[in-house]
């Protein structure tokens, strides 16, 4: 080795001490960005778990009280000296009304994004998204009043009116139609997520590739054939997503629901007709959650139901993700 | 859309520094002149917030009193949150607040919450039965069904289920306020509070009063009629009853007399006076009045009862409603001052005075002079670090 190359080998390996040292001391913007992303995402995962924590010692108390019959049993009486607590009425009224939203929110939506990525012309597509992600951004204590004030009346004398006097025998449709029931929360319930599950149908509408269309059309496919075997096949992860997305918000939606579903309490809240007061866990917490004591059973127990929510959101989106992952093991290669 | 490795790519519009900078500023700048400008609007003065939560029944007497309150004193603000009475106390548990507003007198898990708290009446709320019968199927308003406990005790957790039920009546049978009208034999829907409220602890301590009732006294009761509907708030108990035929639950005075499109709510036996009493500021305020010892402020109030008042003009389902606050109020260690703990007491004296001119506009009703000797006793009892703060 030459002196010349020694020095540069010495002058290199010094050039290489200095940048370390200044990334050191200045980091790029990468290496910041880094760090910082990574914080973030952090604190959503500490978030989550600190929320599990604090949902579960608050409710030791109720757990360990009623054990199991906490989620089975159906009594809820928050007098002194007689308290019992029990979840399940009301984690039936969570799945009937979401069931129900979901039955009457999936076919609606679909419908709106079908027409609106397949069928409507540019200028009415526009504004009517516009209006759709607008919907889903009025606030539920909107939606709640006007179901309260308006739509109540419309379900009773078109809807439920002649159910109950066609149907009134089978125990699906027993009870007086009053406009305050399952059948209520669950409609109001559809009505607010068609705009969520529309908006990103239609979205994973729009982006599925012409050539999908066109191969459909260049076989001799009617426009209904297009739609079925190009864009839905295609499109059914995203699809299967939003209903999630929809799923979610009803599971969670508390204002509106509280405002119309009668908010039935104990054993008379167990869904067993349409036409039936009932409760769903997110009502009932928006309910009691003010006036319980602190350190009270009541309490304790509130916390339970709302630890029993928080165990159904992690359960759909755990069920959501398996489901994407199926569909799209099936569908090989048609998405992404 | 790929950009080259290390290009720029400008989406248009200002750059995202420039953009971020600008919110820094506009915030800091926001933040500042709303920290300075109270101090420069009132120089000399310091400014004081005290902060209050608690009854959702009180907030409009108390919004009413605090603004008044804040024009007279511009350096003070009252800052009331109607989170529910339990939270108040929560709050006031956790020295969140500097006071706490509740319908119901401390329970004993709350004596402990709120150690050495006082106990300061601030109004006075009744409850009254509204109903909807319709006649001749169209809406209409007639005050004045007469009920006696009992018999509501009944209908509530539907042992009565028609309105033309022979109970009903008996009672009803030479009732002047309902002229003509034969109550139809409809089916009966209860409407209840679905919220738990110190209005649902006040009615079915009402109701609780005789052995027919099954319910027991709480703020969530279990044991209504079946297919009764549970409405959010006293609004939404209105927006039910006048929506549905054949309807009966329970509002707030002050709500039932100021609402709109009117309600119909039925009169009370008082067994002292012999008679059915119509709902009123006056034969809500007389209960309060026929009372003969109040506790002290620190005292026990869970056994002061304004329900079925021995005052033969007295309406029966009537509550007291409270301020709670600490009568020492070093508690809240460094937040509080002298000066803070003297602002304090002079609201809480001008709440239970001059604040109660506020209540007959708003159909809630004013303490009476026996209650105010009350409150002024146990305001002039509050502390800090030991020296009393109310001459």
């Amino acid at each position: 080795m030459s002196v010349t190359e020694e020095i540069l080998a010495k002058e290199s390996h010094k050039q290489a001490r200095l940048s370390q040292l200044r990334r050191l001391v200045h980091p790029s913007t990468d290496e910041v960005f880094e760090v910082l992303s990574t914080v973030i995402a952090c604190v959503v995962i500490a978030i989550l778990v600190l929320m599990a924590a604090v949902l579960i010692r608050g409710s030791i108390p109720a757990l360990s009280n009623f054990g199991v019959g906490f989620v089975t049993g159906f009594d809820w009486n928050t007098i002194i000296g007689q308290e019992t607590y029990g979840v399940l009425p009301y984690i039936l009224g969570t799945l009937v009304t979401s069931g129900i939203g979901i039955a009457i929110g999936i076919p609606v939506s679909l419908g709106i994004a079908i027409f609106l990525a397949e069928m409507a012309p540019n200028s009415i597509r526009a504004p009517l998204s516009q209006v759709i992600e607008l919907l889903a951004a009025v606030p539920s204590v909107v939606y709640g009043f006007w179901a309260l004030f308006v739509l109540r009346f419309w379900i009773i004398s078109y809807v439920e009116t002649p159910l109950s006097s066609s149907l009134g025998s089978v125990p699906l449709f027993h009870g007086s139609p009053l406009g305050l029931d399952i059948m209520m929360g669950g409609i109001i319930l559809a009505i607010m997520i068609i705009p969520t599950i529309s908006a990103v149908s239609k979205e994973v509408m729009m982006a599925v590739p012409s050539s999908q269309r066109e191969a459909a059309y260049s076989i001799g496919a009617t426009r209904w054939e297009v739609v079925r075997m190009g864009v839905l096949s295609y499109s059914r992860s995203g699809i299967f997503g939003a209903a999630i997305l929809g799923l979610g918000r009803a599971v969670g939606e508390t204002m509106a629901i509280t405002m119309v579903i009668g908010n039935a309490i104990g054993p008379s809240a167990i869904p067993t007709s349409l036409f039936k007061t009932g409760q769903t866990m997110a009502s009932l917490l928006a309910n009691e959650f003010n006036e319980a004591e602190a350190g009270s059973l009541h309490l304790s127990a509130l916390v339970g139901v709302a630890l029993v929510l928080f165990v159904f959101a992690l359960l759909i989106n755990v069920f959501a993700q398996l489901m994407v992952w199926k569909v799209l093991k099936v569908k090989a290669g048609a998405v992404d | 859309m790929t950009a080259a490795p290390g290009a720029i790519v400008r989406r248009g519009g200002i750059s995202t520094t420039i953009f971020i900078i600008t919110i820094v500023v506009v915030a800091a700048v926001s933040g500042t002149v709303g920290y300075v400008i109270p101090g420069l609007l009132h120089p000399g003065a310091s400014t004081y917030t005290l902060n209050g939560a608690g009854s959702t029944f009180v907030n409009p007497l108390l919004t009413a009193i605090n603004t008044n309150y804040t024009k007279l004193n511009s350096n003070i603000q009252i800052n009331y949150q109607a989170v529910g009475s339990g939270t108040g106390i929560n709050f006031l548990g956790t020295r969140t607040v500097d006071f706490g507003a509740s319908d119901a007198p401390l329970s004993n898990a709350q004596l402990v919450q709120v150690p050495n708290a006082l106990t300061i009446p601030d109004t006075i709320g009744a409850v009254v039965i509204a109903y909807n019968i319709p006649i001749n199927s169209t809406y209409s308003v007639h005050k004045g069904l007469y009920l006696n406990v009992t018999v509501a005790a009944k209908i509530f957790q539907g042992d009565i289920t028609v309105w033309n039920d022979p109970a009903i009546l008996a009672l009803n049978q030479n009732n002047p306020n309902l002229p003509g009208v034969s109550l139809p034999g409809s089916q009966i829907t209860v409407v209840h509070r679905s919220d738990s409220s110190g209005t649902t602890f006040v009615f079915s301590g009402y109701l609780n009063s005789t052995s027919v009732w099954r319910g027991g006294q709480s703020k969530t009761i279990t044991k209504w009629a079946t297919g009764s509907i549970g409405a959010n708030g006293n609004q939404g108990v209105a927006a039910v009853l006048q929506g549905t035929s054949n309807t009966v639950g329970y509002v707030e005075l002050n709500y039932a007399l100021s609402t709109t499109p009117p309600i119909s709510y039925s009169f009370l036996w008082n067994p002292t006076g012999n008679s059915f009493i119509a709902p009123t500021l006056s034969s809500t305020g007389l209960a309060a009045t026929s009372l003969s010892t109040l506790p002290s402020g620190n005292g026990n109030w869970q056994s002061i009862n304004l329900l079925n008042s021995n005052n033969p003009g007295a309406y029966p389902i009537v509550t007291f409603s409270y301020i709670m606050v600490y009568q020492e109020l070093n508690v809240y260690g460094s937040a509080m001052t002298q000066a803070r703990a003297q602002t304090l007491v002079n609201y809480l004296w001008f709440v239970v005075h001059d604040g109660q001119n506020q209540a007959t506009p708003l159909s809630f009703v004013a303490l009476p002079s026996n209650v105010v000797t009350n409150a002024e006793t146990t305001i002039r009892s509050i502390t800090y670090n030991g020296s009393t703060l109310h001459s």
